[in-house]
């Protein structure tokens, strides 16, 4: 049976997301993919960017190893395989390069660990994903880089956990102040009409602002919404306009703009990936009457907290996942280390000895 | 150099070649170093084009065949830097291994497949034996598969370690699950899921377990404390013998590998000679594709003139379709010496050049070509005088560049030349004698020349061909209407004798938009030109029909017999 999520959702993909560079994302994967095999569910393992090294691209620190089960499926590049060649039977290889080098699809045959080699393009990990399926994976785990919310796309997960470490801030406060700006816009309502689902694929597809006017869509006057406050309200007064769906990235500024120049509407944007504003502005822009919708969006499944930073320091976990579980509701927090993924309804606990 | 650089930019070559590519990485190696069939590899092109069409037959009357041959060459992974290191007896890595194998795979099956038509030949300098050898060296267990692992059937040593490995992992996995289930049971706390037990460090629990010689305090922090299990002395000498094993494991794993590099360097050159034949498939394959998409004819030898009937340039062809015209067929003779095409501006002369440039280029590519009929002699090479050759960096002016290139020419051999009005670039009195010179001069030498021109003076040299683009129909019923391309006939006419060079710019400028004043005065121009009686009739809009005008007395080429 496939893992689901706290709605009840069953996942076949999913993504792990860090909040900040060692939150402690492998930990969170290695724990996922032992309780996928202990679920008789065979794991496919894929990393995005830069992953599974043995020191930390950022701060050169030692990172936890991937683990890969036995059974379990990895997409990674051929030397990585090459350092313990019998522990593989390679699959596959796909028409992907990473940084390492081609990448192979290889299946573990006894258990041990492995360099990930990180996938670059979203186009490389559908080409992973697909390779998982043709080789039998029921689920698999998808590792995004630090500051990469790449993976979260939905074509690609069904679901995103979202790993918060201790790095993430000097305090406390500022760890959960973080998360609740993460958490809070990531889980902005998808479109849920179809017109402004309609203006929203087109803005994608002609990567052109498109407005709604009465019942109909049309090109808005601005190629880009990165203009002077003059411009934006002179082509927001140029219709009557009841949306717009914006085909790239949406920051503070025009956000805090838009809110100026009036757009008492729904802003469309493709996915969470596309949002580069904070919380204030965004709660400005509510406050005016806005709204802010996705055109795809995965669930956000969990958090994973992690009290410990790699860097020195601790929080109380104790305190950390009440605090956490406060801002992220109802999304489930867990803290990996001391309670296994119970809190997340994913994989009901079952102690199966060493891994 | 066959064709160089500028007359491929020219001809549209990467525009018409964007849908040719390689299947296989050999394929596409063998692209980049490919030259094209020169004269005296009649017999070899001849081959290449009849195996195309028989492939080009057997794919067509069993589509779902080819796209079984295309499967397997788009699985043919990249074995060529394999092989230096199978030579010198190194092993590749696990993964090179498995891409060895999947060459093998491939080939197998591409030879079955291909013998399911009766084209095994296509394929006969991969020896018989080869794949199915080499692969059962990869796969000594059964049954055949794809997939590449160091099973243990390469070497007894292999099963023995691993079973030992697997029986020992499993008294010590028992060892720590009853000692982790009785210290979870004495103190009441479960352990995650690595084994460890996490505690709050200010609780009574956290004081008993560090007092625990059964447990190890793993790390702490300012709340908690990691536990895990100690392992009985026996258990910590399992440990130690695993790692022993592990290490024998990891060797004899190694002395395989390199054992199966030794075994298979005396198979390198044969892999060598697969690996060309895929090479030479693919491309034959790739071509016969390419050209399926333009629905080419297969080029036949001719003894001495290139002919083409319905000859298409498939990228402009594209290119009008979108805007919902169609290209105009070209049909053509080319002999030795210089064909000579005249007409009105924008009737269409440049794109014969062109069309007729591409479809030679292909054929000794050895593509079947866009035509509906081809026959040609192989030619040393293609080169255009075409547009505006300007070299920024060489300081040449468009003149300078043309006169560079043509004098090159001079110097070789057996090429075809396409000639896009020379000596426009300077003044008219000149360029029009340096125009009909060099076309004289062509007239004699060993090449296929192809000149398009304006001038009258070039229709004089003797011994020459002669068309001309049909131009505006009904030049008078339709004067002053927009749509002048509608009216433009694109056709390649040869010329009849006597007949001159066709005067339509003024009436085509007027069609495009230039005001009709303007148009008037330079036909009053025309008019008042002193000894034209042709033109007056010029002035009315007709064709010249009485020998060229000529600006200069009697020119010395002008006397030879007529072609």
């Amino acid at each position: 049976m496939l893992p689901k999520d706290w709605t009840g959702r069953e996942m076949k993909r999913l993504a792990i997301v860090g909040l900040s560079k060692n939150a402690g994302k492998t930990t969170v994967l290695n724990h996922l993919s032992g309780a996928a095999v202990s679920r008789s569910l065979p794991a496919g393992l894929v990393s995005i960017g830069v992953d599974g090294e043995e020191r930390d691209a950022w701060s050169g620190r030692p990172k936890p190893q991937v683990l890969v089960p036995e059974g379990a499926v990895v997409a990674t590049a051929g030397p990585c395989l090459d350092v313990r060649a019998g522990n593989w039977e390679v699959l596959e290889e796909l028409p992907v390069r990473s940084l390492l080098g081609q990448v192979f699809l290889a299946r573990a045959v006894r258990p041990g660990t492995v360099k990930l080699a990180g996938i670059c393009s979203a186009e490389e990990v559908d080409r992973v994903l697909e390779g998982f399926g043709r080789h039998g994976v029921r689920l698999a785990l998808v590792d995004g880089a630090y500051d990469r919310k790449a993976a979260a796309h939905p074509i690609r997960s069904d679901g995103v956990i979202l790993v918060v470490g201790a790095s993430a801030g000097k305090t406390l406060e500022e760890v959960v102040r973080r998360t609740e700006e993460w958490v809070r816009i990531f889980s902005l309502p998808p479109c849920g009409d179809p017109l402004l689902e309609k203006a929203g694929k087109r803005a994608v597809l002609e990567g052109w602002t498109m407005g709604i006017a009465g019942e109909g869509i049309e090109p808005f006057p601005l190629s880009s919404l990165l203009v002077d406050r003059g411009k934006l309200s002179e082509a927001m007064g140029s219709r009557p306009w009841t949306a717009l769906a914006v085909p790239g990235a949406l920051t503070d500024r025009t956000l805090m703009l838009l809110a100026q120049c009036g757009c008492s509407f729904p802003l469309v944007l493709s996915s969470p990936t596309h949002a580069f504003f904070s919380l204030r502005t965004l709660r400005t822009f509510l406050r005016s009457g806005g709204e802010i919708r996705y055109l795809e969006r995965p669930p956000l499944v969990g958090v994973a907290i992690n009290p410990v930073s790699p860097e020195g320091g601790a929080f109380d976990p104790r305190e950390m996942k009440r605090r956490m579980a406060r801002v992220c509701r109802p999304v489930p927090v867990t803290d990996v280390i001391r309670d296994g993924f119970d809190g997340l309804h994913l994989m009901p606990w079952r102690w199966d000895g060493v891994h | 150099m066959f064709i160089d650089e500028q007359t491929k930019q020219h001809l549209l070559w990467a525009d018409v070649l964007r849908g040719f590519r390689p299947r296989t990485p050999m394929g596409r190696k063998a692209w980049e170093r490919f030259s094209p069939f020169l004269p005296g590899q009649e017999r070899e092109w001849e081959e290449v084009l009849a195996e195309q069409e028989r492939l080009r037959k057997a794919a067509e009357g069993d589509p779902d065949w080819g796209h079984r041959i295309d499967a397997c060459l788009s699985r043919v992974p990249d074995v060529l830097p394999l092989f230096p290191l199978l030579r010198g007896k190194q092993s590749p890595g696990v993964s090179g291994w498995f891409q060895l194998k999947g060459f093998l795979w491939q080939v197998k099956n591409l030879g079955e497949r291909l013998r399911e038509k009766g084209l095994q030949t296509l394929l006969s300098e991969v020896e018989p034996d080869l794949c199915p050898t080499l692969l059962r060296r990869l796969n000594p267990d059964s049954p055949l598969t794809p997939a590449f692992s160091l099973v243990s059937a390469f070497d007894e040593r292999l099963g023995i370690l691993r079973g030992r490995l697997e029986r020992l992992d499993r008294r010590i996995r028992e060892e720590r699950e009853a000692l982790t289930r009785r210290i979870a049971e004495e103190y009441g706390v479960r352990p995650n899921r690595w084994g460890e037990w996490v505690v709050d460090r200010r609780s009574d629990v956290s004081r008993r377990m560090a007092e625990d010689r059964r447990l190890r305090l793993v790390r702490e922090s300012a709340f908690d404390r990691v536990f895990a299990p100690v392992l009985s002395p026996e258990g910590e000498g399992r440990m130690e013998e695993r790692s022993e094993l592990e290490a024998r494991l990891e060797a004899v794993e190694r002395e395989v590998l390199e054992a199966l590099a030794a075994d298979f360097a005396p198979h390198v050159p044969a892999l060598e000679r697969a690996a060309e034949a895929v090479a030479r498939f693919d491309l034959q394959w790739s071509r016969m594709e390419a050209a399926r998409k333009w629905q080419g004819c297969r080029p036949r030898l001719s003894a001495g003139p290139i002919r083409v009937a319905g000859g298409v340039h498939p990228a402009v062809a594209e290119r009008l379709r979108e805007e919902g015209s169609r290209f105009t067929p070209v049909d053509i003779r080319v002999d030795k010496g210089v064909t000579v095409i005249i007409g009105p501006n924008m009737g269409g002369k440049t794109m014969v050049l062109r069309t007729l440039g591409l479809i030679v280029a292909l054929a000794q590519h050895g593509f079947f070509v866009p035509a509906a009929r081809c026959e040609l002699p192989l030619v040393s090479f293609v080169s255009g005088v075409m547009g505006d050759g300007q070299d920024a960096r060489a300081g040449l002016s468009t003149f300078g560049a043309e006169v560079k290139r043509v004098a090159e020419w001079f110097g070789k051999k057996g090429g075809l030349l396409l000639i896009d009005e020379i000596g426009r670039g300077t003044n008219p009195v000149e360029g029009a004698a340096l125009s009909a010179a060099v076309t004289a001069h062509l007239a004699q030498s060993d090449h296929w020349a192809v000149h398009v021109t304006h001038y009258a003076e070039v229709l004089e040299v003797a011994g020459i061909r002669r068309y001309r683009t049909a131009g505006l129909r009904d030049a008078e019923r339709d004067r002053g209407r927009d749509d002048w391309a509608s009216r433009m006939d694109f056709r390649l006419i040869p010329l009849a004798e006597g007949e001159g060079v066709p005067h339509q710019a003024l009436l085509i400028a007027e069609a495009m938009g230039m005001p009709r004043g303007i148009v008037e005065e330079a036909r009053r121009w025309i008019a008042g030109a002193p000894g034209s009686a042709a033109a007056e009739r010029l002035a009315g809009g007709g064709r010249e029909t009485g020998k060229c005008r000529k600006r200069g007395g009697v020119l010395p080429w002008r006397s030879g017999p007529r072609g």
